[in-house]
């Protein structure tokens, strides 16, 4: 019964629907292509949400839409997704994480690779004051979800272009100039200049837009005349950033004030420190993480060793004050866990491709070979070659262009199978705890390197009881 | 010829409309017939069953989109075709919506047509590449492998896609009051 009425259901889809489908010219023409789209849209998108002081809340997880909005969801996702999270060390910063947003911390594992604090301009005074008192691998540091690519670094913006400039193609030029044609469209961008070019150095970026040289390198196709526009306005996307941090600060301390987090010292950086137990996030095998989706989203992060994070109890303290507060009524936190539920995904059916795949070629290059033989070897050791093979294979994308953004994102998942997959794992205490949360969850989301995270209210999160059980059990 | 200028000779009654239809929708009104029936023969036939079918129906219909409504048409055609030839055999007729249909409560007892109002509105709100695939998989009764192979995407892609849709598309349904 259920057949036939579907059936029918579907043959009497609007003709609008069906009609846009099969006649509709497939725009982009692989994985490869949707990703060099997405470079190419962050530079003009990026230039339109600076101008509109709105690139928080473009590239928030999970807070409202921005500028970026007027993208399809796909290629939001895309460009989201070739976001890149900045860990600082003592001295220098690496890149890593599949996550959009700005994850600035210290302690972990030293890099070189990218670029040194200084290039992120840092408060240097504040860094080693904070160095200096506290820990340095149990430092609390604050994590926003902002767009990296303020702190992207040069070498970064070559590599992009140079990608782009070698995979660009008319398709592509012709599918960007209606994303411009769009942006035009929907953004007043003299008034944006005008009420923001006091507050920023707007200038620069403005010529590309009001000059109409970059519209008529799209519109002509002209791709040697683009990149050259796509790269002048990604280093003045950067060079803005201070100015841009500098318009952003006062925000991000009003926001740390409704969360109630005394600052350690008022400065105009984005590095804030906060004291022990105002937190929740743990970082490693499994955790909590709090995030509230404000206008200025944020995320606060502790990263402390995998040894010392054994036992560590995680208050519900915090997530019992932001319930009092009636502006949270509505705001989703979410409650993450890491790579334990990750393991279980990849047999099963509904993800089996995508992970498989995955895996196949992480598989492939020694680097990770190593891990993963390690893993079946030693089931043991499962869990951490996935994690290594999870983290570096988004990276991997992020700069080689290997994956597409897409394929990592897998997007909500049911929350019955995913507990029923759970259930069915080695992780069953875990999946246990997870049951707990069941009734409360409103929806799950499935990262790539293995976060689930599961979405609650400020209400239903204060009445979890369970938070120091469901660590104690995860951690042991 | 525009749509327009052949729903004009279709009102005319006019039988070069049936030409520019072939001419402009012929080859897509085949396409959906022989990836259904998997046979030219009965393709064609059922081809010229639409073309009949456009010919009695216009007018009074005045179609907004041309191509999707003669779609609509073959594909029903086909169908009931491709039913006809396997009750003959005596087998079942295994279709990708039946995916879909497990998305409804058996106790549902809203009409196909409300269910049809809903998923269009559900395809209007996803992504250009999740419409195409879904339509051409759910609607034109496409093979994984053939719209993998069209759209640049892997199989698994596809499969990851459908599913994320079919998820998202019961949450949909039952936040419109849908029995899932």
């Amino acid at each position: 019964m259920n057949k036939e009425k579907m059936n029918q259901a579907i043959g009497m889809l609007d003709e609008d629907v069906i009609a846009d489908a099969l006649e509709g010219k497939k725009k982009t023409a692989g994985r490869v292509t949707r990703r060099k789209l997405a470079v190419a849209l962050i530079a003009a998108t990026l230039a339109v949400a600076l101008i509109a002081g709105g690139i928080v809340a473009a590239f928030s997880r999970t807070g409202g839409r921005g500028p970026i909005s007027i993208l399809p969801p796909e290629d939001a996702t895309v460009i989201r997704n070739v976001t890149t999270t900045l860990q600082v060390t003592p001295g220098t910063i690496y890149g890593s994480g599949n996550y959009p947003t700005i994850e600035t911390q210290f302690g972990g594992a030293p890099n070189n690779e990218y670029a040194t604090v200084n290039e992120l301009e840092l408060d240097r005074e504040l860094y080693d004051s904070m160095v200096a008192s506290n820990d340095p691998d149990r430092v609390w540091a604050l994590k926003l979800d902002v767009s990296p690519n303020l702190y992207m670094t040069e070498e970064y913006i070559e590599r992009e272009v140079a990608y782009w400039m070698s995979k660009a193609d008319a398709e592509d030029l012709s599918a960007l100039a209606e994303v411009y044609a769009q942006l035009k469209q929907d953004f007043d961008i003299d008034a944006l200049y005008e009420a923001n070019k006091d507050k920023y150095e707007l200038d620069e970026i403005y010529k590309y837009f009001a000059s109409g040289e970059l519209e008529a390198a799209l519109l002509n196709r002209d791709i040697d005349a683009l990149m050259k526009k796509a790269e002048k306005l990604w280093n003045e996307c950067v060079n803005i950033k201070n100015g841009y941090w500098k318009g952003l600060a006062p925000a991000i301390r009003k926001a740390l004030n409704d969360f109630g987090i005394e600052f350690v010292e008022e400065d105009d950086s984005f590095i804030i420190f906060v004291t022990e137990g105002e937190l929740l996030a743990i970082k490693g095998i499994g955790g909590v993480k709090f995030s509230k989706a404000t206008k200025y989203d944020m995320t606060f992060a502790q990263i402390p060793t995998v040894a010392e994070w054994r036992g560590k109890l995680v208050s519900n303290k915090l997530a019992q004050e932001l319930a009092k507060n009636e502006e949270n009524k509505d705001v989703l936190f979410a409650i993450t866990a890491e790579p334990a539920a990750f393991i279980e995904m990849i047999d099963r059916s509904n993800y089996e491709a995508s992970y498989l795949e995955l895996f196949s070629e992480a598989a492939k290059r020694p680097a990770y070979r190593a891990a993963l033989e390690a893993a079946s070897a030693d089931p043991a050791k499962l869990q951490t070659a996935i994690a290594i093979c999870g983290e570096a294979m988004v990276n991997d994308y992020l700069w080689d262009g290997v994956f597409d953004a897409a394929r990592f994102d897998l997007g909500t998942v049911e929350l019955n199978k995913t507990i029923e997959i759970m259930r069915s794992n080695l992780y069953r205490d875990a999946s246990e705890v997870y049951a707990e949360f069941a009734p409360l969850v409103r929806y799950i989301e499935i990262t790539v390197d293995g976060n689930v995270v599961f979405y609650v209210t400020a209400d239903e999160l204060a009445a979890l009881t369970t938070a120091r059980e469901y660590c104690f059990k995860l951690a042991s | 010829m525009d749509d327009k200028k052949i729903i004009e000779l279709f009102f005319a009654r006019d039988e070069r409309a049936l030409q520019e239809f072939s001419a402009k929708y012929g080859a897509l009104c085949r396409k959906i017939t022989r990836t259904i029936l998997g046979n030219d023969l009965d393709a064609e036939e059922c081809e010229n069953d639409t073309y009949l079918s456009l010919w009695s129906s216009i007018p009074p219909a005045r179609p907004h989109r041309l191509s999707a409504y003669a779609a609509k048409i073959a594909r029903n055609h086909a169908l009931r075709r491709l039913e006809y030839m396997n009750a003959q055999k005596r087998r079942a007729v295994l279709l990708p919506t039946e995916e879909l249909a497990e998305l409804i409560g058996v106790e549902e007892d809203r009409s196909a047509e409300e269910l049809a109002k809903l998923i269009s509105e559900f395809l209007r709100g996803v992504s250009d590449d999740e419409r195409r695939v879904f339509v051409r998989h759910y609607f034109s009764l496409e093979p994984l492998e053939k719209i993998s192979a069209d759209e640049g995407f892997g199989v698994g892609k596809i499969k990851s896609m459908l599913f994320r849709m079919r998820q998202k598309l019961r949450i949909y349904l039952n936040k419109e009051g849908f029995q899932v």
